[in-house]
């Protein structure tokens, strides 16, 4: 470690003339040792000049600092001498052959390659020997004006508790640098060597006049030096407002930190808030491991790779790295840091300047940004997918799919409302990977009565966990507990079909990171409206092709009973009516029997005959329905109904013995002989109720056997029986309806409303 | 005493066979013949026939609603009906109508005779094979009966009924017919529509009158 008083001696150079004025051995070597070890350092050639017992002790000393005494020796860089080698030669003191000598050992160590001289003598060999004051004084003067001009610098070592108060007097007036104690001073009692070496008595008016102009002008130097200091440490103090401003003004965070302490020294007000605390607390670097530090990808920075902890260490200058901090109270924050060290004049490293950058909301907003981005492309890869599905369910699907993974959850899920009571029926379900083992299993998030709210409302819901349970119509998962994904918060829009009616919603709950936001609630509007459109589409198509297909069954199955018809009837013709005609033409011809018998029979063929051709025509179309109107028609169908299979009618009507429409009477009427044909075909049953009535403008007809029945739903959801189908095509061909209701063992029931007003008014016809 | 007759059928075959016949009993002249309903209705009102003989099958008007005409404008008229039709249903409405006689075109021309001499005197007459007996019993059935709506209800239409009166939600009928809340709502509308009734009470009322529920259930 440097010293004060080792860089003040730093500051001595060549020409310079210094006394050490010393009073313990002690303080003697705490100057010499270094002022060698320095001159060692720049190559000079260091000469001590002193007693044996002054250079024994120096040379210990010296080997303790590290220096090989012996190669400095070798090498002619260091050199111990006594007062007999150098002052004293010959037994005599003569200052101006000393300089003489100066001047060749100066000269001699340059041409040895050594920077210069040094020179460190101890005078107290002057005690005790013959060397008057006047000549010491003579001498030291004579080394002034010598210095000023070489490449030596000289110390001379006084010890004030020996040498005289007198000699003492003369060594200040002859040094013009003295070092007291620790202190490297300029000495304002030096005087030139023209006033020492002066031949004029001290006492003459001429040297007292020329005293006094040096006395002034030293005072005047003192006085400038002293201003000079006032002028620079006002600028300093301007300096470090001004810095200090600039650091408080900074929007960085600044630190100076002292090496290697790691102290750190000084924090602006930035840094405080990075922080959340002051650097007061940062004495060494030890303090500094109390914050957990991550590099952005989450690994822990070690602690010697800090910025601060590099720039102060290794010197190295550190530039806008990237950390995570964790700090004091929880939060962590993204900073860029940048760390320069500061360097002494011997370049080495003595502080750091730490800058701080809070890269957290730069970061954040730009991860924000990013994700906006991803969720708009999320949104519009969606409505792709999602307008291109044609069922409602892969519709669902898509929806429940893309709005988990645009808004981030691990649950969402779609439903479609199928009940007045706001019932719903789950048609998709989506899970992150946390509940990835819940996939396929039956598994879906509770119907709980929370989002029928969602249906009823036809709004959208977006509520915390606690808000969630805090709603009155929350009531809870309990009973599903365990075989479903807890939720966590909950948000949900309703699909709607064009005319604005709820027709389902889509749920999405326990968002990745944080609670839904009223962005996710956007996001998740628009996502339900590309659904609620792309559902009625779907459902339009589906309905509309299985309208097509029903029309398809349906006209083929006309098509076949139209041609069954044309079969009976050809059949009829050609077997029974042709077989008589025959039969006729043959009793016609001219050589039969007597004429009286084959009238007789021809009669009885053609009574046949009209009666075969009226029950054609009946089939084909009874001329009742049309003359008489329905009642009449049925009674005839029934008659014959009976007449052919066995099966007896047991009528009741009211209101309905008056003229419908010709399409609302047909209709009626075809509908019972359908299901009359069935009774008799499948039923067994002995007798059959036909009920006929009028309520507010619809005729009413139900057909109801007690005998076996049949699956009704399986057989027209199979659409096998054309009868059935044709019934239904009747029924809803005049605008009413036809139900059946039959179940094996229970017999069956047809019941067909028919409208036969329009517009609230009977129609004439 | 010759009885006048006016001849109505669209078929001038027909007509032509039926003057034939009838011109063969002396005491029968027919003093008209027309081929529609319109023309048989203004020539009987011009003519005043003692009968007329009418096809129910006619272009224009209809043989019955002729028949109704007639009996309005030209009361003493008496009408002879010769139809193919041998349905009991047409001879009813025939008859009921202010028909005379019917008779089936084919039929002998003896019965033919027959029939006019029983019509032109005022006596019912239908040709064989129709029986008075047989269009008495129709028209018995064909007049209109009481019909109670309570047997037009299904069997699950009975069933909500019933539950309903008991004083069931929708919710609790559900579930115990195991069917949706939706279809026992469309059972309620439409029984309570079948039965004329508005609401819960007029349902309860309903129930109470028929012996569904008692008060001290």
């Amino acid at each position: 470690m440097t010293t004060e008083l080792e860089r003040q001696l730093a500051s001595l150079k060549q020409g310079d003339h210094v006394c050490p004025i010393y009073e313990s051995v002690a303080e003697q070597l705490a100057v010499a040792i270094p002022f060698i070890s320095q001159g060692l350092a720049r190559g000079e050639r260091c000469v001590y000049v002193a007693d044996q017992r002054s250079s024994e002790q120096l040379a210990q000393a010296l080997a303790e600092t590290g220096v090989d005494i012996a190669s400095e020796s070798a090498r002619g860089a260091l050199r111990f001498l006594t007062k007999h080698e150098t002052f004293l030669v010959e037994g005599k003191f003569e200052p101006r052959e000393m300089i003489d000598l100066f001047g060749l050992e100066q000269t001699r160590a340059v041409e040895n390659g050594f920077s210069g001289l040094r020179v460190s003598g101890d005078m107290s060999w002057v005690l005790g020997s013959e060397v008057t004051p006047e000549k010491l004084v003579e001498f030291e003067a004579l080394l002034n004006k010598f210095c000023g001009s070489c490449r030596c610098v000289v110390v001379c070592h006084y010890d004030r508790t020996r040498f005289p108060a007198a000699v003492i007097q003369e060594v200040l007036r002859t040094h013009p640098v003295v070092i007291l104690g620790e202190q490297v001073c300029p000495n304002p009692y030096y005087e030139p060597p023209e006033f020492i070496l002066s031949t004029m008595t001290t006492a003459s008016p001429e040297f007292t006049a020329k005293r006094v102009d040096w006395w002034i002008h030293q005072l005047k130097r003192a006085r400038s030096a002293a201003q000079e200091r006032e002028q620079v440490l006002r600028q300093l103090d301007t300096e470090r407002a001004r810095f200090e401003a600039v650091l408080r003004q900074m929007p960085a965070g600044v630190a100076i930190v002292k090496a290697p302490s790691g102290n750190a020294i000084l924090g602006n007000e930035q840094l405080q808030r990075i922080f959340g605390e002051t650097v007061r607390g940062l004495r060494n670097l030890r303090d500094y491991k109390r914050f957990p530090v991550f590099y952005p990808d989450g690994r822990p920075y070690p602690f010697e790779e800090w910025p601060a902890v590099r720039a102060i260490t290794t010197g190295e200058e550190v530039l806008d790295e990237e950390l995570v901090i964790v700090r004091g109270d929880g939060a962590s924050r993204t900073l860029r840091v940048s760390s320069t060290p500061i360097r002494d004049r011997a370049a080495r490293v003595i502080a750091a300047v730490v800058t701080v950058f809070d890269a957290t909301e730069q970061r954040r907003s730009r991860a924000a940004s990013k994700r906006h981005t991803d969720q708009l492309q999320g949104l519009a890869e969606a409505s792709v997918t999602i307008q291109s599905r044609e069922s409602p369910a892969a519709v669902a699907q898509e929806v429940t799919e893309a709005a988990r993974q645009i808004v981030g959850a691990h649950l969402a899920g779609t439903s479609f409302l199928i009940d007045v009571d706001w019932a719903q029926a789950i048609q998709a379900v989506s899970l992150s990977e946390k509940y990835a083992t819940l996939r396929g299993s039956n598994v879906l998030p509770d119907s709980s009565d929370i989002y029928a709210v969602v249906c009823e409302t036809n709004r959208p819901l977006r509520l915390t966990q606690s808000e969630l349970e805090a709603h009155p119509r929350w009531r809870g998962i309990a009973k599903e507990a365990g075989r479903q994904p807890p939720l966590r918060g909950l948000l949900a829009a309703p699909l709607m079909a064009r005319d604005g009616h709820n027709v389902g919603l889509v749920a999405l709950s326990d968002k990745y990171e944080g609670e839904f936001t009223p962005d996710d609630e956007a996001i998740l509007i628009q996502l339900t409206q590309m659904a609620s459109v792309a559902i009625e589409n779907a459902w339009l198509y589906e309905r509309e092709k299985a309208g097509r297909e029903r029309l398809q069954t349906l006209s083929r199955q006309l098509l076949e009973v139209q041609e069954s018809e044309r079969r009976h009837l050809a059949r009829e013709l050609h077997d029974e009516v042709g077989q008589l005609l025959t039969g006729l033409r043959l009793l016609l011809s001219p050589n039969a029997e007597t004429a009286q018998s084959r009238v007789e029979q021809a009669q009885a063929v053609a009574d046949e005959l009209l009666e075969k051709v009226r029950g054609l025509s009946f089939d084909l179309r009874p001329a009742a329905l049309d003359e008489l109107g329905l009642v009449p028609a049925l009674l005839a169908l029934f008659e014959r109904y009976r007449d052919e299979t066995g099966v007896l009618v047991n009528f009741k009507h009211q209101g309905v013995d008056r003229r419908f429409t010709p399409e609302v009477e047909t209709t009626a009427y075809r509908i019972v002989q359908e299901a009359l044909t069935n009774v008799a075909r499948y039923a067994g049953a002995a007798g059959v109720n036909v009920r006929l009535w009028t309520v507010q403008g619809v005729l009413n007809l139900q057909v109801e056997d007690r005998g076996r029945g049949f699956d009704a739903e399986a057989v027209l959801a199979a659409r096998q029986s054309s009868g059935l189908a044709g019934m239904r095509e009747r029924a809803t061909g005049v605008g009413g309806r036809l139900t059946i209701e039959s179940s094996p063992g229970a017999g069956t029931q047809v019941m067909a409303e028919l409208p036969f007003r329009q517009g609230g008014q009977e129609t004439k016809k | 005493m010759t009885i006048s007759i006016v001849l109505a059928d669209d078929h001038p075959v027909v007509r032509r066979g039926m003057r034939t016949v009838l011109e063969s009993a002396p005491d029968f002249a027919v003093i008209g013949e027309a081929g529609d309903g319109l023309d048989t209705v203004r020539l009987v009102g011009r003519l005043r026939p003692e009968v007329l003989v009418l096809d129910l099958m006619m272009p224009g008007l209809n043989g019955l609603e002729v028949l109704r005409i007639i009996r309005e404008r030209s009361p003493r008229t008496r009408v002879l009906v010769l139809s193919m039709h041998s349905g009991k249903e047409f001879v009813a409405e025939a008859l009921k109508q202010g028909a005379t006689g019917y008779v089936l075109k084919g039929g002998s021309e003896e019965n033919l005779i027959l029939a006019m001499r029983e019509t032109a005197a005022g006596r019912r007459y239908l040709s064989p094979p129709i029986k008075q007996r047989a269009i008495e019993a129709y028209v018995e059935q064909a007049r209109t009966t009481r019909l109670d709506p309570y047997e037009t209800l299904t069997d699950r239409e009975h069933e909500v009924l019933q539950l309903a009166a008991d004083g069931k939600t929708g919710s609790e009928i559900a579930a115990h017919l195991h069917i949706s809340h939706r279809t026992v709502e469309t059972h309620r509308a439409h029984l309570m529509q079948k039965l004329g009734l508005h609401n819960q009470s007029e349902l309860i009322r309903y129930a109470l009158r028929r012996g569904l529920i008692s008060l001290e259930g």
